[in-house]
């Protein structure tokens, strides 16, 4: 793997607000050299905001950014010299794809005898030689981005900050997409700031996540920490906790916590991590955690929850069922077993896979 | 498929919208039939009988009599050359000053509304009532020359109106608002992270308005530039009265409205406007050309 162009990124306590609207809050994160970073958030966290404080393209309102200990937030996007690919491709119409992939070393006054070799082999590495010649509009999709990939990594920059790259896209050629561009990160070196409000997008291609929310930083980590230890509801939510059940403290011991559900007529075991704070809480678990047929369990009625299947759906090789237990209490289970709408169901959570969180975390 | 489907089914079971459809035609398209036989009636045919009578001079002399004397008549064939004078320069500065306020106005800016509104507001206005305003307010004893004589910054009066100054600042103030409107109806649909992107791949303002923006808004451009130009070429009550119609502002459209309600020589004044409408024709084949060399795809990256 070649040497990245950078050795450290720091962005220290920046700020945006839009017309007393805070977009952005105390943002801080320090990038290393050759890493992928994704920001992660639904839209309005601020993630973009931050890609295009990054960028250049908008002032900070306050803070700082440092590129190996130079200070780079008061330049113009211009004379940043980093590499940005948007959701909409922004190609340059008027151009052919060979012009458009050129186009930042001739602003950049790259020498005339080194522009060619260089587009030529970044139009390789995105594998569209054969539509050098062509208009962004005779493109697909796709191959569009893969120019856009191209007009950005032929700079050689130190940072590339990429927005929503993969939106505009179908699924199929998101996944393959996605694939190519971790290739081109780890080929080339490069260092990433990756912008996604898709968690499986974030999870699969970074090394570490930033997680947002209304212009906050909820949690950073690596994908497997932010998936397997979500630092709260929201969090957990995100990354595929799609039972988020209302509950109330029974009792707390030894970093583990049992809970009251639906008035207390369902009582559950889980991992605390409510802190020491004292609100509403959720008991928070994964579809696929929730097992059918309980009962043999061996610890005889803990963890068991009644409930009535009420949608099914057919997933290939699973079903996704929608059931109601106690006091309305309603909860979505994975399952391959044969389970149809009205069924009287008892489901099993392991108490290592029940995570206890405050509601307003 | 669809094609062997609809062959199985009888002809006259078939509505009108799909008989229309196998041709590659929409129903709404009828709409336009209306609008295109007026102008075949209103327009090609005055047209092809101007054209017909513009051949049938009234003292005889043959088919091309009437051209031959325009030609020969400096006074008359001098009035192409003194409304290119004026028509030209006014719309390259309309659509060159519209250019730069559209480039900014694509923006969200404040009271954007309110410039709109204010830039737009003489299309409202009649050229008769524009020309009016000019002779008030920049005529010898109009305002502005009466403050300037009260500051006494000049001695006379200067000469704004009733010569080519007065016609020139009448054709910009009705052309500049149609020129504005349609590069700003183009300019809009530029995409905007196109020059952020520009701006990340290195090129600072300038190289981004001649690079990017501006190659963009050419095809708008080249547009507002015909039609400011026809607008000009055809200046007739402007000329008249902040012009001064026996001398430099006699245009085109005066010596065609002589011809015909002076001397009653409707040959004649159909040659004039035959002549006038070659000229704007010329005018508008060498922007086209020019402009067929150019980029005129979409203002933005595709399938977006």
């Amino acid at each position: 793997m070649p040497d990245p162009k950078l050795r450290h990124l720091r962005i220290e306590g920046v700020s945006k607000s839009f017309g007393g609207q805070v977009a952005l809050s105390d943002f801080h994160l320090d990038v290393l050299g050759g890493e992928f970073v994704a920001l992660l958030g639904p839209s309005g966290c601020g993630k973009s905001t931050m890609l295009n404080c990054l960028a250049g393209l908008l002032p900070l309102g306050a803070g700082r950014i440092t590129l190996d200990d130079r200070r780079i937030d008061t330049l113009p996007p211009e004379r940043r010299g980093f590499g940005m690919v948007f959701q909409n491709y922004a190609l340059f119409p008027h151009l052919t794809v060979r012009r458009n992939v050129a186009f930042g070393l001739h602003a950049r006054k790259t020498p005339s005898d080194e522009v060619g070799p260089r587009v030529e082999r970044s139009l390789e590495q995105v594998r569209l030689t054969e539509h050098a010649d062509r208009y962004p509009s005779q493109l697909s999709g796709g191959q569009q981005q893969r120019v856009a990939m191209a007009r950005a990594i032929v700079l050689e920059p130190p940072l590339i900050l990429m927005d929503e790259p993969l939106s505009n896209l179908d699924a199929q050629l998101r996944t393959e997409l996605r694939t190519e561009l971790r290739r081109l990160h780890q080929d080339l070196g490069l260092t990433t700031v990756y912008v996604t409000h898709d968690q499986s997008e974030a999870l699969s291609l970074a090394d570490r996540i930033v997680i947002l929310r209304s212009g906050r930083m909820l949690q950073v980590g690596t994908p497997e920490e932010v998936y397997t230890q979500p630092a709260g509801a929201y969090v957990a939510a995100f990354m595929g906790y799609r039972n988020l059940l209302p509950a109330q403290l029974k009792e707390a011991r030894d970093g583990r916590a049992t809970v009251l559900l639906a008035g207390g007529q369902v009582e559950l075991d889980g991992v605390d991590r409510t802190g020491d704070g004292v609100g509403d809480l959720v008991a928070a678990i994964r579809p696929e955690d929730l097992r059918v047929g309980g009962g043999s369990g061996g610890d005889g009625d803990r963890n068991l929850i009644r409930c009535r299947a009420e949608v099914v759906e057919y997933q290939g090789n699973e079903l996704v069922v929608t059931a109601e237990a106690a006091a309305g209490l309603s909860l979505q289970l994975r399952t391959r077993e044969r389970v149809a709408p009205g069924d009287e169901l008892s489901v099993r959570a392991d108490p290592a896979r029940v995570l206890v969180f405050e509601a307003a975390s | 498929m669809s094609r062997a489907v609809a062959a199985d089914r009888p002809a006259a079971g078939r509505s009108l919208r799909h008989r229309l459809a196998a041709v590659g035609l929409d129903r709404v398209v009828l709409l336009a039939i209306p609008a295109a036989a007026t102008i075949g009636l209103l327009f090609v045919y005055p047209f092809l009988y101007g054209l017909g009578l513009s051949f049938q001079p009234l003292d005889g002399g043959g088919v091309f009599a009437n051209y031959r004397a325009f030609f020969n008549d400096a006074y008359q064939a001098s009035t192409i050359a003194k409304t290119l004078r004026l028509a030209l320069p006014a719309a390259l500065l309309n659509v060159a000053v519209s250019v730069p306020i559209a480039h900014k106005m694509r923006r969200p800016m404040r009271f954007k509304r309110l410039i709109t509104t204010a830039l737009i507001l003489p299309v409202t206005l009649g050229t008769v009532l524009v020309a009016e305003g000019l002779i008030r307010y920049f005529g010898p004893q109009g305002w502005f020359n009466q403050a300037l004589l009260g500051l006494g910054l000049i001695d006379a009066p200067l000469r704004l109106t009733n010569n080519y100054v007065g016609v020139f600042a009448s054709l910009v103030i009705t052309g500049f608002p149609l020129a504005l409107l349609i590069v700003l109806g183009h300019a809009s649909g530029i995409d905007p992270d196109v020059e952020k992107a520009a701006a990340t791949l290195g090129a600072g303002p300038t190289q981004r308005f001649w690079k990017v923006t501006f190659p963009l808004m050419l095809p708008g451009v080249s547009i507002a530039f015909m039609l400011a130009f026809v607008a000009a070429f055809a200046v007739f009550p402007s000329a008249v009265m902040v012009g001064n119609p026996s001398g430099e502002t006699r245009v085109i459209s005066i010596a065609a409205y002589q011809a015909a309600y002076e001397q009653f020589d409707y040959p004649m004044a159909s040659t004039i406007a035959m002549v006038m409408a070659a000229v704007e024709l010329a005018v508008i084949g060498v922007i086209l050309g020019l402009r067929s060399r150019l980029y005129r795809g979409a203002t933005s990256g595709g399938k977006g």
